[in-house]
């Protein structure tokens, strides 16, 4: 099975929440902007990295982790887009999407915005470690959620 | 073969593309084509089955707003994630003059003259492009080596 996590920029909640599933970052415990900092294409995304479905890794039960950023586009619309592909390629069991934007707050989207979309990294990087703490819990949540439903299908 | 044309709606000028394609649009209205205007089948972002070529191709439309290149750059690597190629799966983006003001007059609610608005206005744009439109169309059907 292939899971696509997906948010705004497919640099913040999206590669978080892969890393989550992944088990790269502690779901016990907020962790710091260093360890954050640590995971592939965590904050480090450019605009021609919209749209690239982007591998992160494989989980324990042999799915593989993708994370993509549909910029402006509706999390629901992109969704269905995607599961709309793949049931006309014949592979809709084979493929299950999350949107993460549902699970971020507003202090991430303006560290987000400010760190990649404006460029200002110093000012926006403290702002979007707050945001990201601040919507851990809620990420480990949608992590957990969807490891239980895609672990049926597996 | 699936063909899937993209534009900012999927029922409007990616409609009128499609059925360029299969040789199904017989006379200049296009209110007669099944699902032109038909928004209730775009809000979803479902792809929309429009039918089937001689060859056996099926074609698809999709709307995704503005962004039509970064819909067809995840719907072609989402394609080769699974391992099917351009042969398998082509994604052609439709676009005209006029298009924001098609995807505008969407979303007018229904009760303020939305689908009135929708409809006409939507026909009149088309036709104003339909020239160039049928042309590209063509040259596109010739690129993928089908019989017009």
């Amino acid at each position: 099975m292939k899971i696509i996590y997906h948010c705004f920029g497919g640099s913040h909640s999206s590669v978080l929440a892969a890393a989550l599933h992944l088990g790269w970052i502690e779901k016990s415990r907020l962790p710091a902007i260093d360890e954050l900092m640590a995971v592939p294409y965590f904050d480090k995304t450019s605009d021609e990295d919209f749209g690239c479905i982007r591998f992160m890794g494989v989980d324990e039960y042999g799915s593989e982790i993708y994370v993509l950023g549909k910029k402006s586009f509706a999390g629901y619309r992109y969704s269905n887009l995607l599961m709309g592909i793949a049931e006309i390629l014949g592979v809709k069991e084979e493929l299950f999407v999350v949107d993460c934007m549902s699970r971020v707050n507003w202090i991430m989207k303006l560290g987000g915005f400010t760190s990649r979309r404006a460029g200002l990294i110093s000012l926006g990087r403290p702002v979007l470690g707050l945001g990201t703490r601040s919507a851990f819990l809620n990420l480990v949540n949608l992590v957990e959620i969807t490891r239980l439903k895609t672990m049926s299908r597996v | 073969m699936k063909i899937v044309f993209l534009a900012n709606t999927g029922v409007h000028h990616a409609l009128i593309a499609a059925n360029i394609f299969l040789e199904k649009l017989e006379k200049d209205d296009f209110r007669l084509v099944k699902g032109f205007c038909d928004i209730s089948k775009d809000v979803s972002g479902f792809p929309i089955f429009v039918g089937e070529d001689k060859a056996g191709n099926q074609v698809y439309t999709v709307g995704v707003g503005d962004d039509l290149n970064i819909a067809r750059k995840t719907i072609e690597e989402l394609a080769q994630m699974f391992g099917y190629s351009s042969r398998d799966l082509v994604v052609k983006p439709v676009s005209i003059k006029g298009e924001r003001l098609i995807s505008l007059l969407s979303k007018i609610p229904h009760l303020l003259g939305g689908s009135y608005l929708n409809l006409h206005i939507s026909s009149y744009i088309i036709k104003l492009n339909f020239a160039r439109l049928f042309e590209e169309i063509s040259v596109f059907k010739a690129q993928l080596n089908i019989a017009p």
